[in-house]
């Protein structure tokens, strides 16, 4: 047998090196790249070589060397192109091991063994008589992530932990194939895969349908917390809620396929810190699965937001200001020389918060201090007396800060014609409130309203508008969007002003290191537990829940056996690329063909 | 008659630059002696004789140079030498070909070394003529006044050693020929050098290079064209090209030089930078031809 053959995957690309070998002729021919010098006796000159036969009527000049350089890096790249391999002869193909990582593998009675361990123990025996074979290692998570191509390795441990919220078991089946074509494939997980599996696949599951009560959902807001607690078996349950601190139990009675919501009220004791809930089995035989027992919930952050009111805007609107802020215990005024969350302006300007009111106040004529302070003092009160509003006010986009405004007999009188960013209220034809993110990602929020010609001091939609802007601010807070989610959700993280980048440490201790774009960071934690975030002196804490009704539920679970057809000793030809070996080659010769150019004193003219 | 000026541009400079430095300068003419030397009798008659000394006799010398009045009185055989009063004659000629202006400074350098020639010749007193050996061999009306010489241009596609014919009988005879010229032809030598040397009292060569060809420099590739038969070769003149160059440049002067000495001839080889810019005649007066 043959030891290798040689050839191209695209062979048709080869044709490619035709045309461009033409034009660098031509390129030649047409574009003389030699001096012209005129000498005074050629004779005295090398002479081409020629035989005492030789002569035509036609000479052609023979091009120099470097053109039979420059051919040979365009012959390399066109065959570069077509994506040449030399294939040799294995005894066998390579073989993927798909590792179930989900939750569900960790699923025992007291005393036995997990799909997990059961699987381990299978592993480690079938690739005890394959000790030179390629393995690739693929951990099938929510996304499929190569672990490990090597040979002969045994050490699984450090990366398949079970603790996925899911597996796609099909996308890690497409990536092994797209990773080592013509590989072999071997799951390992606890069920029977809900996809056809191909001839060349092993399968091994010794999974099992055990019951399970689980906590699937949790939610904390408020000062509360929504649990939804699950039973997977086919017997009820009795159990118990216990939070975290204070220990405080609820007891439950869970019907076969239950599932039931539970609301809590948080102690006042740990209003800002983390809570802890968790579902405790009367009979833990019944209970195969621990992990998705337990959840951890970070207090939300509903800090007042602190705000700074600029200089600038009329006595009307500043005492408006002040009178809606003072009223409402989610503002607090910023200390000096703290950053503020929200910073309320006249216009447009620099502003290092993360969220900027601006007020467009000014009344659009010019107005006698007199006026303005009339109509500080004597409101409006009723639209009898109010003065002239600029047209009916309709509201055009949805956005958490238009959310619910009462419009009902509200004057409102613009101040200004146009504003930017996207409308979110209409007076007439002009915008009265809109709002866009700038190239920083602050939000903006732009106000166009005259407070002197305007009832809204005395209306409701003024307290309304402020609380949807308080809720909106601690979005837009530095900081995760959220502080407790599930495993695999993907989390948005704000990075003050400056920062590069995200630190992101794992429950297990092992830090990421996540890159920002435009001043933000995302990113999908996969591992459940408390999840601790830094960038630069900023610190925050989220925490991950590894919960999911589809993994608790072990119904489906069971033991599962098949085996290749074709895992018998045969020769394989494997396919190994060698487009980088004709573009390293190409380099090589441009490199060359540099030195010949620069040490002859000159390139081409 | 063509203007020089107007087809060489570079022509009054030089003329003028050589006749500065030809200002005070004079031909040198041979002094040579006929009469018996022992080896073989001169034939020459010349316009006149004028006895210059006496030496012993020895075997072969004609016996009709005996001086018997010195036998009659000192029993001594001595011949009688005179020196031969040389007719001052002087032709100039000058290489038309197309490689005399392969660098303009070589041009220049010729035209400089004709002038020259002429010059001193003048300043001696000499019977002068100056050949334009171009298309056509032609003689110069105006051979002693530079500025005002017919002046072909440098654009005869082959050298005067390509062409021996061309040398007409016009020469003078024994006078001094003074030919200006490159060598730069891949012809046999010894016809042209037989030419310029018969009935002449003293033939010289000037072999005027220019830097340029003595000492190129390297570089990357370069379409040489001959300045005569426009004959292209494609080269990359490295070392090893330049190495090849200066051996065959070597051997072509080896076999001029050769060629020359068996005739009689003065090979004069001058490089172009001696005389453009500046003109420094050192080698001239060194080789005899200036005092």
């Amino acid at each position: 047998m043959k030891d290798f053959f040689f050839g191209f995957e695209h062979s048709a690309l080869l044709w490619f090196a035709l045309p461009a070998a033409l034009v660098l002729l031509l390129l030649y021919l047409l574009h003389r790249r030699s001096k012209v010098r005129i000498v005074s006796a050629i004779f005295l000159w090398d002479r081409p070589q020629a035989s005492p036969t030789s002569g035509t009527r036609i000479r052609f000049r023979l091009p120099p060397a470097i053109f039979y350089l420059e051919l040979a890096v365009l012959l390399l790249l066109a065959a570069a192109l077509a994506a040449p391999f030399v294939s040799t002869p294995e005894t066998f193909p390579p073989l993927a091991v798909i590792l179930d990582d989900s939750m569900s593998m960790q699923a025992k009675v007291p005393g036995g063994k997990s799909p997990l361990e059961s699987g381990a123990a299978f592993l480690k025996r079938e690739l005890r008589d394959l000790p030179d074979r390629r393995v690739l290692w693929i951990v099938a998570g929510e996304s499929p992530v190569l672990a490990s191509d090597s040979s002969g390795r045994t050490d699984f441990a450090p990366f398949w932990t079970g603790q996925a919220p899911s597996s796609d078991l099909a996308a890690a089946a497409a990536l092994a194939r797209r990773m080592a074509r013509g590989c072999h494939l071997l799951i390992v997980t606890d069920r029977k895969p809900a996809f056809e599996l191909a001839p060349d696949t092993t399968c091994f599951s010794e999974g099992a349908p055990l019951g399970n009560s689980a906590i699937v959902n949790a939610r904390r807001t408020a000062g509360r917390i929504l649990v939804e607690a699950a039973n997977f078996s086919s017997l009820p349950q009795d159990a118990a809620l216990v939070l975290e601190p204070g220990s405080l139990r609820t007891q439950l009675r869970l019907a076969p396929k239950e599932t039931r919501r539970i609301v809590l009220a948080v102690p006042d004791a740990a209003a800002h810190d983390a809570v802890t809930v968790r579902l405790e089995n009367a009979d833990p035989s019944t209970n195969a699965l621990l992990c998705d027992d337990e959840a951890v919930l970070e207090a939300e952050d509903d800090s007042p937001v602190s705000y700074r009111v600029a200089a600038g805007f009329p006595a009307a609107a500043r005492s408006a200001l002040e009178r809606v802020l003072n009223g409402n215990p989610a503002f607090r005024q910023a200390f000096t020389g703290e950053t503020p969350d929200l910073d309320i302006l006249p216009a447009e300007a620099e502003s290092p918060s993360p969220v900027h009111l601006y007020w467009l106040a000014s009344p659009k004529k010019k107005a006698t201090p007199a006026d303005q302070a009339e109509a500080t003092e004597n409101p409006p009160q009723s639209v009898d007396n109010a003065p002239s509003a600029d047209g009916p006010l309709s509201p055009e986009n949805s956005a958490d800060i238009s959310r619910g405004l009462p419009l009902d007999s509200l004057q409102w009188a613009v101040s200004a014609d146009d504003l930017p960013g996207q409308t979110l209220l209409r007076s007439g034809d002009v915008p009265a409130l809109s709002t866009r993110q700038n190239l920083n990602r602050d939000r903006e929020i732009f106000l166009n309203l005259d407070p002197a010609r305007s009832n809204i001091t005395h209306h409701p939609f003024w307290p309304v508008f402020f609380q949807n802007l308080a809720q909106t601010v601690r979005t837009e807070r530095f900081g995760p969007a959220r502080t407790n989610l599930r495993a695999g959700e993907l989390l948005r993280v704000r990075l003050p002003r400056g920062a590069q980048s995200l630190t992101a440490v794992r429950p297990d201790g092992k830090s990421t290191e996540i890159r920002a774009m435009r001043g933000q960071a995302d990113f999908r934690p996969m591992i459940h537990g408390e999840w601790r975030l830094g960038s630069g002196d900023a610190k925050w804490s989220v925490s991950v829940m590894g919960l999911s009704a589809e993994e608790s539920d072990l119904s489906g679970a069971g033991p599962f056996r098949r085996d290749a057809d074709s895992l018998a000793v045969m020769p394989f030809w494997m396919l190994r690329p060698l487009a980088w070996a004709f573009l390293l080659l190409a380099a090589a010769l441009l490199a060359a063909h540099h030195l010949v150019l620069t040490r002859k004193g000159g390139g081409p003219c | 008659m063509n203007s020089p000026a107007a087809t060489i541009p570079y022509f009054a400079d030089a003329v003028e630059r050589a006749l500065a430095a030809a200002g005070g300068v004079e031909l040198t003419a041979p002094a040579q002696v006929s009469g018996i030397d022992g080896r073989r009798v001169g034939r020459r008659t010349g316009n006149a004789l004028e006895f210059s000394e006496y030496r012993e006799y020895r075997p072969g010398d004609d016996l009709r140079r005996i001086d018997w009045r010195v036998y009659a009185r000192s029993e001594q055989l001595m011949i009688k030498l005179f020196s031969e009063e040389i007719d001052p004659r002087c032709d100039v000629i000058l290489d038309h070909s197309a490689s005399m202006a392969s660098t303009e400074r070589k041009a220049s350098a010729a035209i400089s070394l004709a002038a020259i020639f002429t010059t001193a010749a003048a300043n001696s007193g000499f019977s002068l003529n100056l050949w334009h050996a171009a298309d056509a061999f032609r003689k110069d009306p105006a051979p002693a006044s530079p500025l005002l010489w017919d002046f072909p241009p440098f654009e005869t596609p082959f050298s005067p050693s390509a062409n021996p014919a061309s040398f007409s009988g016009q020469f003078f005879r024994r006078g001094i020929r003074i030919l200006v010229t490159d060598l730069m032809g891949p012809d046999d030598p010894a016809p042209v050098l037989s030419r310029l040397a018969d009935g002449a009292k003293r033939a010289v060569v000037v072999m005027v290079l220019d830097p340029s060809e003595l000492e190129p420099e390297p570089d990357a590739n370069v379409l040489l064209v001959d300045a005569e038969t426009g004959e292209e070769r494609e080269l990359v003149l490295d070392e090893g090209a330049l190495a090849r160059y200066h051996e065959r440049l070597e051997n072509h002067r080896a076999m001029w030089a050769a060629a020359a000495a068996s005739r009689g001839v003065l090979l004069l080889p001058l490089s172009a930078s001696d005389f453009c810019p500046e003109i420094r005649p050192d080698e001239l007066f060194r080789a005899g031809l200036l005092k």
